[in-house]
């Protein structure tokens, strides 16, 4: 989201306004004009070949075709209109595909409650829509998803966040029921945006962890068309987040299927002046515990680093994943994490505004992290605002690339002539093997050409083929279901599972192949305001088979040993593989 | 007054008596002086007085766009410049203004129109070959940035020794690029031409540090926070990099004044 402040009003901040722009005589920056693809200065190094790719959008023939509302698509009048809906890859009901559930807003006048859309997986890509019949409430004001058992009953429960009351579903057999009273009641009137279950405290149930954007007061916040409008670039806009008085984030501890704010007792609580958007959940030290990264706009982002004690540590700062190179606060959106460089950390992508680069922060061991975006050669875009991203395998060579969504903010930029676009296309940046990465979007396939006013997107493997999928949530239309046809290297999906039958989130897999060996972890969440595939997917490239080591939650290893490519592998904790399916 | 406030009032100052006509001649010495004090509002009202007088004044309308501009009434600015220079499509320094404010106003495409335009009229421009590379960049032409960039060192080499920002630009775009000893030659000649600059030393310890040549980094990185002792920069880079060396009580140090520092700065404008 971007940087203005509707308290500096420029009639009455001349000195202001000489100092900002001194500080970008300062510091030029990019600007964006989102209607060219950048060049590319840095060509491939010679015999390195970048792969063939053929993304296509199959929505419509899928039948996602629920068209996302969030206000008038011509104008907002408060931030809430722009910040767009998650999606979640779930299996609802057990039948081993991944089924869809697609957010969206509302009317911001009548604030009447919106269904939500869930799609069962029929199979072969094919959904139908069965939201009337799947105990989803009609929502006022939807924003994030995130799943996890929080029961331990083996079935994957779901939570909601809003602009409003969170909403807690409990999964009964492919059918939920809303039991958000188990929530703590002090989440009605907060803005939330992403969450995240993890067992911080490592007792065998799963917390959540919430994020919230800003304490919005409509009655206290101009609308574009008021006298005391807020601008960008000259044109009205809606106020925030700057200007809005912010948030700090919040974790409910699970007691006996209760959820209990604990968020000022274990180290959460932080003054309220940040705008918290993607929840991140990872083990960057590597030690067992998981730790939580919040990606905040127009703020420092937070890093809570697990003190293995039941409590938190906030380190963003001091760890360098804050902020970027230069110090300086980001409008972050979207963030993901993987292990980009094959070194065995959890590194860290995020998305941000236009007029910036996104981020890559290089998990450098210790707790440290390097903004690495440059070295990378992910700073040659300037001109697209991403959200959604994802580390991808796109070409299943054993290497983590990058996908992520863009769109603009504002749907009047369109009429404004001021060189931005709303709708944006995709961006793909192709893992070089070298720590570097190249800009396929242009010859990735009309998917990620396709512009859109794009939010929420998460990843999973819709059609149990081996290769992940992309669902994107668009602003005003259908989703976008994303599928890449060019051929790939070989690939393996993992399911761990606790010994009860529930995902084993926060479950770290390790695999070997081909000479490699990559990490990754069980995520809830994991993605812009979005839930993925529990199961972790990798590429192997032309290796027939890789060696499986799991850390569990509870810091037990197992060792699985060699299993086979293209197979859809489930291991239990305590039983080893307990079922494959080839692809 | 910061390097940077000097900059941009010299600029000012020099339009304004530069391009001082008879008629104009009282206001428009009472705008400089306006100017020089940092009172933009009230040498808007001296230049609209000039303006009264004579309403197409050049350098009255350029000044006028330019303080505009800094009062923050962009489109106000933009119009006027605009009007100038569909009038007197050869008028160099009303391009120039134009292309400014196009590009702090994240147009590039506009912003190169403006630039090229200038220097295709007179190739010497070294201002506008340096501000055709930034307007380039940010418009994604990467290659054609560095040609602009270079080609504006060229003309700087020998005339303009005072000119520094040509290499900082490049400096900084190369550092995008990962190229960063090339970044950190030019910082350096930068530097060597405005030792005032905390930029300059700024962009010289950052290469360095990208570098890890750490303890280089960090000679460079404290000359720039003593040129600017207001500026966070510096210290947050220090701060990582007394990290990487494991100096725990350095990098807290820094790290703390950081965040005073941070928390001092006013929001910056987009």
């Amino acid at each position: 989201m971007p940087c203005y402040d509707p308290g500096v009003k420029r009639s009455v901040a001349v000195s202001l306004v000489l100092l900002a722009v001194i500080a970008v005589a300062v510091w030029p920056q990019g600007m964006a004009t989102a209607n060219r693809r950048p060049q590319s200065r840095r060509p491939l190094p010679p015999g390195k070949v970048a792969p063939a790719i053929d993304y296509r959008d199959v929505a419509r023939e899928a039948g996602l075709t629920a068209v996302n509302i969030s206000a008038s698509p011509r104008r907002a009048s408060y931030i809430t209109e722009v910040t767009g809906n998650g999606v979640a890859l779930v299996d609802v009901d057990g039948d081993g595909l991944l089924d869809v559930l697609l957010l969206s807003a509302g009317e911001m006048a009548a604030r009447k409650p919106r269904p939500q859309t869930l799609y069962r997986n029929r199979g072969g890509l094919r959904f139908e829509d069965i939201t009337a019949t799947s105990g989803i409430p009609p929502l006022e004001w939807a924003q994030g998803v995130c799943a996890g058992d929080f029961d331990n009953d083996g079935r994957t429960d779901l939570v909601i966040t809003q602009w409003g009351p969170n909403v807690l579903l409990r999964n009964q057999g492919g059918k939920f029921a809303d039991e958000s009273s188990r929530l703590p009641a002090a989440t009605t009137k907060r803005w939330s945006t992403g969450c995240a279950f993890v067992d911080y405290d490592r007792d065998g149930d799963l917390d959540l962890f919430v994020a919230h954007y800003a304490n919005l007061d409509l009655a206290a916040t101009a609308r574009p068309t008021d006298k005391n409008h807020c601008t960008w670039k000259n044109m009205a806009v809606v106020c925030g987040p700057r200007g809005l008085p912010g948030e700090s984030m919040s974790l409910y501890r699970n007691d006996a299927g209760r959820f209990v704010d604990v968020t000022a007792a274990v180290g959460i609580a932080t003054p309220p002046r940040y705008y918290g958007f993607t929840v991140l959940v990872g083990d960057f030290d590597d030690d067992g515990w998981p730790d939580v990264y919040v990606a905040c706009d127009s703020t420092a982002s937070l890093l809570f680093r697990n003190q293995r004690n039941g409590t938190f540590e906030e380190t963003g700062v001091t760890s360098g994943a804050a902020l970027n190179e230069d110090g300086r606060e980001q409008a972050g959106m979207g963030a993901t994490a993987g292990d980009y460089n094959g070194d065995g950390r959890l590194d860290i992508f995020k998305t941000n505004f236009t007029d910036d680069t996104p981020t890559l922060y290089r998990n450098i061991g210790t707790f440290g992290f390097q903004d690495v975006t440059s070295t990378a050669g992910l700073a040659i875009n300037t001109r697209l605002l991403g959200w959604g991203a994802a580390f991808i395998d796109i070409d299943q060579d054993g290497w983590r690339d990058i996908f992520y969504a863009n769109g603009h903010v504002y749907p009047e930029v369109d009429a404004a002539a001021i060189g931005e676009v709303f709708r944006q296309p995709r961006t793909l940046f192709w893992n070089r093997g070298d720590g570097q990465f190249h800009d396929l979007s242009a010859a990735a396939g009309e998917a990620v050409l396709a512009r859109h006013g794009s939010r929420g997107l998460a990843v999973g493997d819709l059609d149990n083929d081996g290769t992940p999928e992309i669902v994107i949530v668009n602003m005003y239309e259908p989703p976008s279901l994303v599928k890449n046809f060019a051929p790939r290297g070989k690939s393996i999906l993992i399911e761990p599972l606790l010994a009860n039958g529930r995902h084993a989130v926060g479950a770290r897999l390790r695999l070997t192949a081909g000479g490699r060996t990559q990490v990754d972890e069980v995520r809830s969440g994991g993605f812009h305001i979005s839930q993925g595939d529990f199961r972790v997917h990798f590429g192997l490239g032309a290796a027939d088979s890789a060696q499986l080591s799991i850390r569990w939650p509870d810091g037990t290893e197992s060792n699985l040993g060699a299993v086979a490519a293209n197979q859809w592998v489930s291991v239990q904790q305590g039983k080893g593989v307990t079922r494959s399916r080839p692809f | 007054m910061t390097w940077v406030t000097r900059w941009l009032a010299a600029l000012l100052m020099g339009t304004a008596a530069g391009w001082c006509a008879p008629m104009c001649r009282l206001q428009l010495a009472s705008a400089q002086a306006n100017i020089n004090a940092q009172r933009f509002a009230a040498a808007l009202a001296d230049t609209e007085q000039c303006l009264a007088e004579e309403p197409l004044h050049s350098a009255a309308l350029v000044l006028k766009g330019n303080l505009l501009y800094l009062l923050g009434r962009d489109v106000e600015a933009m119009t006027l410049l605009e009007d100038l220079v569909r009038r007197e499509p050869f008028n160099t320094d009303g391009r120039y203004a134009l292309g400014r404010v196009y590009y702090f106003n994240a147009r590039p495409d506009p912003a190169c129109t403006q630039f090229e335009a200038i220097v295709a009229a007179q190739p010497d421009h070294y201002r506008a070959w340096d501000n055709l590379g930034l307007a380039r960049e940010a418009a994604g032409r990467i290659p054609e940035a560095i040609q602009a960039h270079v080609r504006a060192i060229a003309l700087v080499a020998t005339a303009h020794r005072e000119y520094d920002w040509a290499h900082a630009n490049l400096a900084e775009l190369l550092m995008k690029e990962d190229d960063n000893r090339r970044a950190f030659s030019l910082a350096v000649e930068a530097a060597e031409r405005n030792p005032q600059s905390s930029r300059n030393f700024y962009l010289a310890g950052k290469a360095l540090t990208r570098l890890e040549q750490w303890s280089k980094a960090e000679r460079w990185l404290r000359r720039s926070a003593e040129l600017d002792p207001t500026d966070a920069a510096p210290h947050y880079l220090l701060a990582q990099l007394y990290r990487r060396l494991e100096r725990p009580t350095e990098a807290d140090a820094e790290r703390k004044l950081f965040l005073e520092l941070q928390a001092k700065a006013p929001d910056k404008r987009r």
